[in-house]
C-alpha cells in the first residue's frame, strides 16, 4: 500500500511546475558553473614549473607571515571581514582603535606604519595588477616577516588584542588560523598532492567533490519549495478533511509523501552528476589513472542526500506546523547564512548546512578533514529523520483533534 | 477615496499584517548581521543589495495571496470597484513601505558615520529592492501560486551571487560594484511588471 | 455485533463555547437525519462521529468499538465532508484511486471496485475529467463514491445537497437511500426536505442540545392539528407574522394565503390543515427558543 501511494505522490510531483522549475534551475546552474573543461590544469607537475599551487602550512613562521600580512592588507584599507553571527560583516574602526591596530603591527613587524604600507605598494606594484592572474598571484605570494625576536607566544596576544577591537568573527581567532594558512607550494609537495589525487580520489573523486560543492549551494534553497508545496497543497485543495477520515495511517501518509519528494529530488542530482562526470573518466584513463566510476554516486549520497533530506524535513515540520508559507523565509535565511558563513570555500565544515569543497583536488586536505564531513552530514541525517517523525506527530494531533495550538492562537476558523 | 481608504485598510489588518510583520523582524534583526557604522559607498550598497533587498521579496510577493482561492476573487469581481483597483492599492501599499525602509537605512547608515552619495544609494537600493519584489509580484499574479512567486524571486536573487554576469542591465548587485546606471532601466521594468502581472492575471 | 452508534452524555467545547452539550443518541440501521439550523452542532457530532476532533466528554461507541480507536473507527466510516474537492489536476478515475489507496484497498480490487464505484454514482463517462472542472453535483457524486468504495458500515455525509440543482438534490437523495439499505447513513443538514424525503428516524440539534429523537411521523403528531391555513389581506401580513408562527405565504394580488402554526384557530376563517416537517420543524425550533426565553 505505502509503495502504491509513494509512486501515486511521484506522480503527483511529476504534474506540478515548481518540479519543473526545480530541474530546470538545478541543471542551469550547475552547467553554468562546471560547463568547461575544469581539468585542463590536472597534469603531473613538471620541475621548473613557475607556481605550484598552494598548500596548508601549520608552521609558527607561515602563520605569523600570513596572518600579519592580512592584518596589514585590511589595516590599510580599514576594512576587516568578520562573520560574527555567520553572517559577513565588514567591521570598520574608528580613528583611535586604528592607531591601536597600526600599533601592534609596529610592535610585531619592529617597522613603522609608512614602512609597512611602502612595502605594500612595493609588492603589489611588481605583479601585474590589470590581468586576473598577476592579482591573485600578487595576492597570495604577500607575506609579511615578524620582527626576528617576536615569540610565537606573543604573536598570539597581539592576535587576542586585535580581536578585541574588531569584534567577534574574524580571522584573527585562534581557532581560525590554528587549522594552519595557505601558502605557496613546491614541487614536492606539488607532485605527492597529485599523486593523492590519482590515487585516493583516482580523479573522478576530486570531480565529484567539486560538484558537490555546487550542487550542495542551490540545495540548500530549492527542495525547500518542493515541501512546501506539497504541505500546502491538501489545504489548498480542500481536500484535509477527506484524508484525514481515511483509513491508513499517519506514518504512512506523511512517509509517502516524504520520501516522493526525497527521490523526485535526489533523482535529477544523480542524473546530472552521473552525466556530467562521463569525460572526467575518459580524462583519467587518459594520464593512466583508473577512475573510480561509482564516485559521483557516493559523494552525492553521503554529502547531497542528507541536505536534501533535512531542507524537505524542515520544509514539511514547518509547514504542517504553521499551514502557511512561513517556511521558505525561514529556510532561505537558514541557506544564505550558511553560504555566508563558510569562513573558507574550503572545508572547515563545522556545522554548515552548505559544504564547500571550491576546488578541484586538495586530497591530502579533504581525507584530512573527511571525519567532520562525515560528522557534519551524519547530524543533518538525524536531524531529518527527527524533524520528520515531528512532523508526523502533528500530523497525527491535527488529524486527530481538528486543529493545532498554533491554529487556535493566529487562525480564525469559519 | 473612503472606500479606497477601508479597502487598503482592512487588506493591511486581515491580510497583510504578518508580512509587515515578518519584514520588520528582518529589518531589526539586521543589526546582526551588518553593520552601518563607518562604511564607504560600496560596503553600504553591500548591505541594501544583500540584506535588505529581501524587504523586496516579503512585502511585493504576497499581495496576490487573498485571490488565490477561487471563490474570493471570483465575488471580488462581481463587485463593483474594479480588481485592478484593488490590486493598485496594495501595490501602492507596499512601495510606501519599501521607500520608508529605505530611508530608515539610508538613515540608519549616515548615523553611523558611513560616506556615501545619499541620492544614488536610496535610488539604486530602491530600484534593486523593487525590481526584484515586482517579479516576484509578477510570477505570482500570474500563476496564481505565491509559492511560485516566492521561488523565482529567490532563486534570481540566488543567480545574481553567482552569474551575473549572464543578465546584464538587470542584474542585482550593480551599486557595490559602482556602478549606478541600472536605475533608469530596473524602475520603468518593474512597474512594467506590475502592470503586466495586474493585467495577464485577470484576462485569466 | 450489530451496526449501531452509541452516544452517551457526549460534549464538545471549543474553548469557553460549547458546541455539543451532553448529547445522548442511539442510532440504528438505515438512513438518519440530523436536522438543526447552521451552528447547531450538526458538524462538531459528525467530526466526533468521524475521528477527526476529540470529545471533551462522554461516551461515543460504533459497532460497538469506542471511537478514541481511530484506526479501527476510520476503517468503518466513510466521511464525506461539507466542502468535499479533491486535487484539482487529478481526473475522477485518478482521484477515486487515489483515496482508495488511502483506505488501505489493494491493488486487484481497486481496479473492479473504481469502475464500479464510478458508474454506480453515474461518472462512468468521465473517468479523465479532471477535479477542477467539475460541477457541484459531480463533486458531490465522486465524493459519495469515495466515501462507500471501501464498503464501510457507517456513513456520514455533511450538508449532502447544498449546492446542488433540484434535480441532482432528487438524484443524490435516491443514490443515498439506495446505500443505506444494509449500513447507517447520517446526513446532517439544515434543509428540511432532505430529511422529509429521506429518512425515517430522525433528531433534531440546536445549540449544542437534541431537541427531539424519532421518527418522522412522531414529530409530526407534535404540530398535528395546530396548523392552519389562511386567507388574509396583504396589509394584515405583517401583523399576522408578528402574532403567529407563518409557515409559507402565497400571495395572490391584494391577499395571501398564509399557513401558520397555533394552539387554537386563530379566527373563524382559518382552516386546520395536514402538517409537513417543515411546520413541525419551525414549530419544534420556536417553542423551544421560546421556553428558553422564559428561563
Amino acid at each position: 500500500m505505502f509503495g502504491t501511494l509513494l509512486i501515486k505522490e511521484c506522480k503527483q510531483i511529476l504534474k506540478s511546475m515548481v518540479y519543473y522549475i526545480y530541474v530546470v534551475v538545478f541543471v542551469l546552474f550547475l552547467s553554468s558553473q562546471l560547463g568547461g573543461d575544469i581539468t585542463e590544469n590536472l597534469q603531473r607537475p613538471q620541475p621548473g614549473q613557475e607556481n605550484y599551487g598552494m598548500t596548508n602550512s601549520q608552521k609558527e613562521s607561515d602563520i605569523m607571515g600570513k596572518m600579519l600580512a592580512e592584518l596589514v592588507l585590511e589595516t590599510e584599507r580599514n576594512s576587516y571581514a568578520t562573520y560574527p553571527m555567520g553572517f559577513y560583516k565588514g567591521v570598520i574602526l574608528n580613528e583611535t582603535e586604528l592607531e591601536k591596530v597600526k600599533a601592534i603591527v609596529e610592535e610585531c613587524t619592529g617597522k613603522n606604519w609608512q614602512q609597512v604600507t611602502g612595502e605594500i605598494t612595493e609588492h603589489f606594484n611588481s605583479y601585474d595588477q590589470s590581468s586576473m592572474e598577476g592579482a591573485m598571484q600578487a595576492q597570495v605570494t604577500f607575506s609579511v616577516f615578524p620582527r626576528d625576536d617576536l615569540s610565537y607566544a606573543e604573536f598570539c596576544e597581539h592576535m587576542e588584542e586585535i580581536c578585541r577591537l574588531v569584534g567577534a568573527g574574524s580571522s584573527y581567532q585562534k581557532e581560525k588560523w590554528s587549522q594552519g594558512v595557505s601558502v605557496p607550494g613546491t614541487y614536492e609537495q606539488a607532485v605527492e598532492e597529485f599523486e593523492a589525487i590519482c590515487t585516493k580520489d583516482r580523479i573522478t573523486g576530486a570531480i565529484a567533490r567539486l560538484f558537490c560543492d555546487y550542487a550542495g549551494i542551490v540545495l540548500a534553497i530549492l527542495p525547500i519549495f518542493l515541501g512546501v508545496t506539497r504541505c500546502l497543497r491538501d489545504k489548498r485543495a480542500q481536500v484535509v478533511q477527506v484524508v484525514y477520515a481515511h483509513k491508513l495511517s499517519t506514518a504512512k501518509i506523511i512517509g509517502s509523501r516524504y520520501l516522493a519528494n526525497v527521490c523526485m529530488a535526489f533523482l535529477p542530482v544523480i542524473i546530472t552528476l552521473l552525466i556530467m562526470q562521463m569525460p572526467y573518466q575518459y580524462h583519467a584513463r587518459t594520464i593512466g589513472v583508473a577512475p573510480d566510476l561509482l564516485a559521483f554516486l557516493k559523494y552525492s549520497c553521503i554529502w547531497l542526500l542528507p541536505e536534501i533530506m533535512v531542507v524537505l524535513a524542515a520544509a514539511f515540520f514547518l509547514t504542517e506546523l504553521t499551514e502557511n508559507v512561513i517556511s521558505i523565509f525561514v529556510q532561505v535565511f537558514w541557506a544564505i547564512a550558511s553560504l555566508f558563513s563558510s569562513m573558507t570555500l574550503k572545508g572547515s565544515f563545522g556545522w554548515n548546512l552548505i559544504a564547500r569543497w571550491n576546488t578541484l583536488g586538495d586530497t591530502t586536505a579533504f581525507w584530512q578533514q573527511r571525519q567532520e564531513l562525515l560528522w557534519n552530514r551524519g547530524f543533518y541525517l538525524i536531524l531529518s529523520l527527527v524533524m520528520f517523525v515531528l512532523t508526523i506527530v502533528i500530523y497525527e494531533k491535527k488529524r486527530r483533534e481538528g486543529e493545532t495550538i498554533y491554529g487556535k492562537i493566529f487562525k480564525r476558523r469559519r | 477615496m473612503e472606500r479606497y481608504l477601508n479597502a487598503g485598510g482592512s487588506f493591511i489588518r486581515r491580510q497583510y499584517a504578518p508580512h509587515i510583520l515578518l519584514t520588520v523582524l528582518f529589518c531589526v534583526m539586521s543589526g546582526f548581521f551588518v553593520s552601518f557604522r563607518n562604511l564607504d559607498a560600496s560596503q553600504a550598497a553591500k548591505v541594501m543589495e544583500m540584506y535588505i533587498a529581501f524587504t523586496g521579496i516579503l512585502l511585493l510577493t504576497p499581495l496576490f495571496m487573498p485571490e488565490q482561492n477561487r471563490e474570493i476573487w471570483l465575488l471580488e469581481r462581481s463587485k463593483a470597484t474594479p480588481l485592478w483597483q484593488l490590486y493598485l492599492i496594495r501595490v501602492l501599499e507596499a512601495i510606501v513601505l519599501l521607500m520608508a525602509i529605505v530611508t530608515v537605512f539610508v538613515f540608519l547608515m549616515r548615523q553611523g558615520g558611513s560616506v556615501f552619495s545619499v541620492g544614488s544609494l536610496w535610488l539604486g537600493s530602491f530600484a534593486e529592492i523593487f525590481f526584484l519584489g515586482s517579479i516576484g509580484f509578477f510570477v505570482s499574479g500570474i500563476t496564481n501560486q505565491v509559492i511560485l512567486g516566492y521561488m523565482v524571486s529567490v532563486l534570481y536573487f540566488m543567480v545574481n551571487i553567482g552569474g551575473s554576469k549572464y543578465l546584464g542591465k538587470f542584474a542585482l548587485f550593480q551599486m557595490m560594484k559602482g556602478s549606478y546606471d541600472f536605475a533608469a532601466l530596473m524602475l520603468p521594468v518593474a512597474f512594467l511588471l506590475l502592470a503586466g502581472g495586474i493585467v495577464l492575471r485577470e484576462r485569466r | 455485533m450489530g451496526i449501531t452508534i452509541e452516544i452517551k452524555d457526549l460534549s464538545k467545547n471549543f474553548g469557553k463555547k460549547q458546541a455539543l452539550k451532553h448529547v445522548d443518541l442511539q442510532i440504528e440501521q438505515g438512513m438518519f437525519g440530523l436536522l438543526g439550523p447552521n451552528g447547531a452542532g450538526k458538524t462538531t457530532l459528525m467530526k466526533v462521529l468521524t475521528t477527526l476532533t476529540k470529545k471533551s466528554g462522554g461516551q461515543v461507541r460504533l459497532c460497538g468499538i469506542p471511537v478514541e480507536q481511530c484506526g479501527q473507527v476510520r476503517k468503518m466510516i466513510g466521511y464525506l465532508p461539507q466542502d468535499f474537492s479533491m486535487y484539482g489536476n487529478m481526473g475522477a478515475y485518478e482521484a477515486l484511486d487515489y483515496l482508495a489507496v488511502l483506505s488501505g484497498i489493494e491493488k486487484k480490487k481497486r481496479a473492479i471496485l473504481v469502475p464500479q464505484m464510478l458508474e454506480k454514482v453515474n461518472l462512468n463517462d468521465q473517468h479523465k475529467t479532471k477535479v477542477k472542472a467539475m460541477s457541484g453535483g459531480m463533486k458531490r457524486r465522486l465524493g459519495i463514491a469515495q466515501a462507500i468504495i471501501h464498503n464501510p458500515k457507517i456513513i456520514v455525509v455533511d450538508e449532502p445537497t447544498a449546492g446542488l440543482d433540484p434535480e441532482e438534490r432528487v438524484r443524490f437523495r435516491n443514490l443515498l437511500c439506495e446505500i443505506a439499505k444494509d449500513r447507517i447513513v447520517i446526513l446532517s443538514t439544515h434543509i428540511v426536505g432532505d430529511i422529509e424525503a429521506t429518512c425515517e428516524n430522525i433528531a433534531v440539534l440546536n445549540l449544542g442540545e437534541i431537541l427531539f429523537r424519532g421518527t418522522v411521523s412522531e414529530l409530526l403528531q407534535a404540530v398535528r392539528g395546530k396548523v392552519y391555513t389562511l386567507e388574509v389581506s396583504t396589509l394584515e401580513l405583517p401583523m399576522m407574522q408578528e402574532k403567529f408562527l407563518v409557515t409559507g405565504i402565497l400571495t395572490n394580488g391584494s391577499t395571501a394565503n398564509i399557513k401558520l402554526i397555533a394552539d387554537q384557530a386563530p379566527m373563524r376563517e382559518a382552516k386546520q390543515a395536514e402538517p409537513d416537517v417543515e411546520d413541525a420543524y419551525m414549530y419544534l425550533m420556536n417553542h423551544t427558543s421560546a421556553s428558553k426565553g422564559r428561563e
